[in-house]
């Protein structure tokens, strides 16, 4: 005790630069937290939080219960799982290439350029992308045209939701994954390239033998804060590239809170399905956690 | 983890929403609140002009039109402001956010002093407390209380099961909403008669497909979801209705899309879409693209507001000087259908105000909405003052100065609506039938309107009236419902699996439709 008080005294000016940030998250990530009270609740702007009716888990079990559960579910975790099967290890692969380039001044170039789309807003990406597909104007479709002679109506079918979703996540955000694939591969030991060179290995036994297993642990890592993030989708992104027509395949749980929450004004439960997913996000970490920790002896807990 | 904290958002956006409230007033300035002396006003129902004697200022809620960008100093709020010696802070919301930055300023009991509203809005408000009640206070205004005399409609309409009143309809309407509309021009050059029946429809599409094989004859940019979409329009004519709809022949509520008469609806406009006449895009098509697609063109049938006959006629005759728009009758199959088309009453349920009950001028904001019900208070807000933007012709009857545009002054130099303000969205109460004459002049507009009177096509929605407990319920079953439904009949028409149509009833079933009807049939016999 009088050892962390002296501690304390001594970086006492440290500290007192920590309480900016323990303010913030105080005020902003942990107050509000309180308010998901609302979501046992019949919750009335009128009564307020503390005047709302009590109704225990009523919210939560209308949920679970509904028609639209299921459906609801499976398009969050079918998109989610998508994305980072398909977005993993192709930015993966992207930063072994980039490494792989002889010319550094080249693989610089090519990977500011990759940076780029991720500071381009959602809704710009998504207009793009509209302009891109337009059925009779679009570059996409006048090629479909020119091959096929029918042009895809990719808005209007549910089939394609998925696929647009994907691509343009990975449009949009690779060169931004492989950030940190392209880092932990500088700090890969110069060395152990060279002795491999040494017993006559190639170009590929390198990538696999070397960089590979060196990179695997933060591999893991991304792994389990991907997976931890697999229900929470870009809310903006479905919600612009959705329409009704598409809803078989594109209402996910944040797409269906705002029309329930915002739209219908049923805040109870919106708040009740949100807190839910955020249970189930939580509970999937936990579990991808614990697998990578059996597998690598690393985890981020 | 951060989405899941949906009450954070709230907040934050009350917060910012009160902000930006504030710093409207900060910047808010209207005309003067002085009024001028010598102008006579007009018949003011009793009402004393100005309404105030010290400078007052009043907070107003107004929807913005896209096409019609709010201006805070157009003449109507000059008017306005000088008749009732009022000045205005005006809080201007696009048709997107309307709802609900409504719903943030009400549950954070900032609504402003006279509110453009719906009329769900205000008895969903009503019902949870904190609007006033204008059945209260109908001594202090006349006009009003004229009004509901007149329109016995009006009043049916907004009274709510417990004999209380939350909104200001606006009166007027026009009646004819949505129908078929096509190019006349083109159906005359190529020698095609109107058609009545869907055999009719097909044959003329066909032909057009013909004659112009790039184009997709038939469109639409009603979308699939709303009252105002796709298959609430049709559906009627198939003796049936899109989501929850009153049967007329048993007077009970029924869930349409389940029906065998909707899926023989969806069979006929799939063999459209599989021959290639019903545009692919009839289900997402943006309003700005569908314009484009009807003024050049690229599409000859739509389905859309009878007023776009005359609307759109100054942007399609600069492309094309022959270019007409008419309306169909409603298209029906043969033996079967009935040619019904869903009608406004003359008062609105969409436009109208509200005046919340904490506030501090609400007496005041009462009076300003009285004085629009009244005749001079409609004529100024439709037509301005005698003299600067209106005409008095010796019949008593207003028309619109010459420098004003409209389509009986094609030659005025400023819009009436774009420039001056007239008849924006919640400008007005009354819609004066010389207002009517002044925006419509075509003569397709109006004998397509002879024509649904002489065949009495309209019907009307009776009003609905809702508990609270009732309206909770339904919207617990209604949204999600009708998003599985409309997204699943939509699909119908594009892909043709109607052998699956027996899964999809039974699913949706699941969705509780029978407890919804129930629900329906409840509201609609408390609410006769």
């Amino acid at each position: 005790m009088n050892r962390i008080i002296a501690h304390a005294r001594k970086d006492k000016y440290l500290l007192l630069l920590m309480i900016p940030g323990i303010v913030y998250y105080l005020t902003f990530r942990y107050l509000p937290m309180l308010g998901v009270a609302i979501a046992f609740e019949d919750f009335s702007y009128r009564k307020g939080v503390f005047g709302s009716t009590f109704v225990g888990l009523k919210h939560f079990l209308s949920f679970v219960t509904g028609p639209n559960f299921w459906p609801l579910l499976s398009n969050t975790v079918v998109v989610g799982a998508l994305n980072i099967v398909i977005t993993l290890p192709v930015s993966i692969l992207f930063a072994i290439l980039l490494s792989e380039l002889g010319s550094r001044r080249f693989s610089g170039f090519v990977q500011a350029i990759s940076l780029m789309p991720y500071f381009i807003s959602t809704v710009v990406v998504v207009g793009i992308t509209f302009m891109l597909i337009a059925p009779e104007t679009g570059i996409v479709n006048r090629v479909i045209k020119a091959v096929t002679g029918n042009p895809i109506i990719f808005q209007a079918d549910p089939g394609w939701f998925r696929p647009l979703y994907v691509i343009t996540e990975m449009w949009q955000k690779n060169g931004w994954q492989a950030v940190v694939f392209t880092a932990a591969i500088v700090g890969i030991d110069p060395n152990l390239y060279e002795a491999s060179a040494i017993d006559g290995a190639g170009r590929i036994r390198n990538i696999l033998h070397i960089t590979l297993p060196s990179i695997f642990p933060v591999i893991a890592v991304m792994m389990v804060l991907r997976v931890g993030s697999v229900m929470s989708l870009s809310f903006e992104k479905a919600l612009l590239l959705q329409n009704p027509l598409t809803y078989a395949t594109s209402d996910i749980i944040d797409t269906y809170t705002y029309r329930r929450g915002l739209l219908d004004g049923s805040v109870s439960f919106a708040t009740a399905v949100e807190l839910f997913k955020g249970i189930l996000s939580l509970l999937l970490v936990d579990l991808t956690n614990t697998i990578t920790r059996k597998l690598t002896n690393r985890g981020i807990w | 983890m951060r989405k899941a904290f949906l009450i954070a958002t709230a907040i934050a956006l009350a917060l910012t929403l009160g902000g930006g409230a504030a710093w409207a007033k900060g910047s808010g300035e209207s005309s003067s609140g002085q009024a001028a002396k010598g102008y006579d006003w007009g018949d003011t129902g009793g009402l004393k002009l100005p309404l105030v004697t010290k400078p007052t200022t009043l907070k107003y809620y107004v929807q913005e039109h896209p096409s019609t960008p709010f201006k805070k100093d157009w003449v109507i709020w000059k008017n306005l402001s000088e008749a009732t010696g009022v000045t205005f802070d005006f809080v201007v919301v696009g048709a997107d956010t309307f709802e609900q930055k409504m719903r943030l300023l009400y549950s954070t009991n900032d609504l402003p002093d006279i509110v453009a509203t719906r009329l769900f809005l205000a008895n969903e408000f009503g019902s949870q407390g904190g609007i006033e009640n204008i059945l209260a206070n109908l001594d202090k205004m006349p006009n009003f209380a004229k009004a509901l005399k007149t329109y016995p409609d009006a009043k049916a309409m907004i009274t709510t099961l417990d004999g209380k009143a939350y909104y200001f309809p606006c009166l007027g309407s026009a009646k004819y909403l949505l129908n078929y509309l096509y190019r006349s021009d083109v159906f005359k050059k190529m020698g095609i008669t109107p058609p009545e029946y869907t055999d009719d429809f097909e044959a003329a599409l066909k032909k057009l497909r013909e004659a112009y094989p790039d184009v997709y004859p038939f469109t639409s940019r009603r979308g699939i979801t709303d009252q105002f979409s796709f298959f609430a329009t049709i559906a009627p004519q198939w003796k049936t209705g899109q989501n929850m709809y009153l049967d007329a022949a048993t007077d009970t509520y029924k869930y349409g899309p389940i029906e065998d008469n909707y899926k023989r609806m969806l069979q006929y406009f799939n063999k459209l879409y599989n021959e290639k006449l019903l545009d692919p895009e009839w289900a997402t098509l943006a309003t700005k693209q569908w314009e484009d697609k009807l003024i050049n063109g690229r599409c000859f049938v739509t389905l859309d507001y009878i007023y776009r006959i005359e609307t759109m006629l100054p942007a399609a005759r600069a492309v094309n000087k022959e270019w007409t728009l008419d309306g169909l009758m409603p298209i029906t199959e043969k033996g079967f259908g009935e040619p019904k088309l869903w009608v406004r009453n003359s008062s609105s349920d969409t436009d109208g105000f509200l005046v919340p009950a904490n506030s501090k001028n609400k007496d005041l904001a009462l009076r300003v909405i009285d004085f629009m019900y009244s005749p001079a208070g409609a004529y100024l807000t439709n037509f301005g003052k005698v003299g600067d933007t209106a005409v008095r012709g010796a019949d008593g009857k207003y028309a619109f100065a010459p420098q004003v545009k409209c389509a009986a002054n094609p030659s005025g130099t400023n819009a009436f609506d774009a420039f001056y303000g007239f008849t924006t969205l919640s400008s007005y109460t009354v819609f004066t039938p010389d207002m009517m004459s002044a925006q419509y002049t075509s003569r397709e507009f109006f004998d397509c309107w002879n024509r649904y009177e002489a065949k009495n096509v309209g019907f009307i929605k009776p009003p609905l009236k809702y508990s609270e407990t009732q309206r909770s319920q339904i919207a617990e079953i209604e949204t999600a419902l009708n998003d599985f439904c409309n997204a699943q009949t939509a699909s119908f028409v594009v892909k043709g699996n109607f052998q699956d149509w027996d899964q999809f009833v039974a699913k949706a079933r699941t969705y509780k439709i029978d407890k919804l009807v129930d629900l329906y049939n409840q509201v609609y016999k408390q609410s006769k």
